[in-house]
């Protein structure tokens, strides 16, 4: 008897952990999306470096969208959240353990290649990255920048998007970012994302 | 009594925890191995074809020669073989920049995934609490080691679950 209402007990809060929780500001909204459990940030390794994939939901780019628009009102929310619904974007992070090592510089001999280096970092790096489908599609992404730091810290920070008319990219239950890395000597990185974690956001109750 | 509870406790603070791994044996069964691998084909297949299509652009345009070169003067002839060896010398060099390309890019893959490798062996020593990991090798000097400190399957189902799921924090 006892046994049995352990085991309901079990199940009622294995049942409540898996309902999408809420969040009441940006800053937890933040807080929950960088959480390895909630599936949206794919980290790699070597070399050194860290590689951290994070993909940034559309909720989310609405919310910058509106700050850098000066529009604090959550009813013009949906309509943001709409502009970015139909692409996918994601925040490629590179590290390395020493400070004084970054992907701007490794491997850098002069300033020619250190030049060089940026462009790869803010353009060549499209033709590196492929996204691939659950049904193995591929798709290069339609835009990468890289954020300017000026090294300030020895992070970069990358934006990649991906697009397509079909939606493929949407519906698809597996999306695998494979970065081919040239520059950084990492090898292939994989970042496996699962749509079902993905597209389980929390509830953004902001006022 | 004391002193040898003492003296155990010792020694066992001081045992090196080792384990060996067969370094061959997690490369080939390395996901990551196998598509740098699968990758540096198609590749260098790539560069293959054009080459193979420069080659047979030069081989045609020899035999054209040797058709017609009866019905050539001697400057016309003189100046169609200076273009077959023009062509000719082009296909070597290419040939020799494929070599090239084709070195740095296997050296550039093969650094990558012994990169990765190495990465994931030095975790796995911090995380299980290992001392040392001796790499053992058809050639190498280890004779022998027990099947108990024989790392090799564990790492490889690491690296490979790694590889497609990340790592975590």
């Amino acid at each position: 008897m006892l046994k049995g209402l352990k085991i309901s007990a079990l199940v009622f809060l294995v049942s409540m952990m898996g309902c999408s929780s809420s969040v009441d500001n940006e800053k937890e909204f933040l807080k929950w999306l960088g959480d390895q459990d909630n599936g949206f940030v794919k980290k790699a390794k070597a070399n050194g470096f860290l590689l951290s994939m994070k993909y940034l939901p559309a909720e989310y780019l609405a919310l910058n969208e509106m700050e850098k628009d000066g529009k604090s009102d959550m009813k013009y929310f949906k309509d943001y959240v709409n502009k970015f619904k139909d692409s996918k974007t994601f925040l490629l992070m590179i590290s390395n353990e020493e400070n004084s090592v970054n992907a701007g510089n490794y491997d850098v001999t002069n300033l020619r290649e250190y030049d060089q280096r940026i462009k790869d970092l803010s353009f060549n790096i499209k033709e590196l990255l492929v996204l691939k489908t659950s049904s193995g599609k591929k798709y290069q992404p339609v835009l990468t920048t890289m954020e300017n730091l000026y090294e300030i810290s020895n992070k970069k920070s990358i934006y990649i998007v991906f697009t397509d008319d079909q939606k493929e990219i949407l519906n698809s239950e597996r999306l695998d970012i494979v970065f081919q890395d040239t520059f950084l000597d990492t090898g292939i990185n994989h970042f496996v994302f699962e749509s079902k974690k993905i597209n389980n956001l929390p509830s953004l109750n902001f006022n | 009594m004391l002193l040898l509870l003492v003296y155990l406790f010792f020694q066992q603070n001081n045992t090196k925890k080792v384990a060996v791994v067969n370094a061959q044996i997690v490369l080939e069964k390395y996901d990551g191995f196998k598509e740098a691998q699968d990758l540096y084909e198609v590749k260098t297949k790539e560069m293959s074809e054009m080459f193979e299509k420069q080659k047979s652009l030069y081989e045609s345009k020899s035999n054209e020669l040797k058709i017609i070169s009866g019905k050539l003067s001697k400057k016309e002839l003189e100046v169609k073989k200076g273009e077959l060896e023009i062509l000719k010398a082009k296909i070597i060099q290419l040939g020799k920049s494929i070599e090239d390309k084709a070195k740095t890019q296997e050296d550039d893959l093969l650094q990558g995934v012994y990169n990765k490798v190495n990465d994931y062996v030095k975790r796995y020593a911090e995380a299980n609490k290992l001392d040392l990991i001796e790499g053992t090798t058809t050639s190498g000097n280890i004779l022998y080691a027990s099947d108990a400190i024989d790392v090799t399957q564990d790492i490889i189902e690491g690296i490979n679950k790694e590889y497609v799921e990340g790592i975590k924090d």
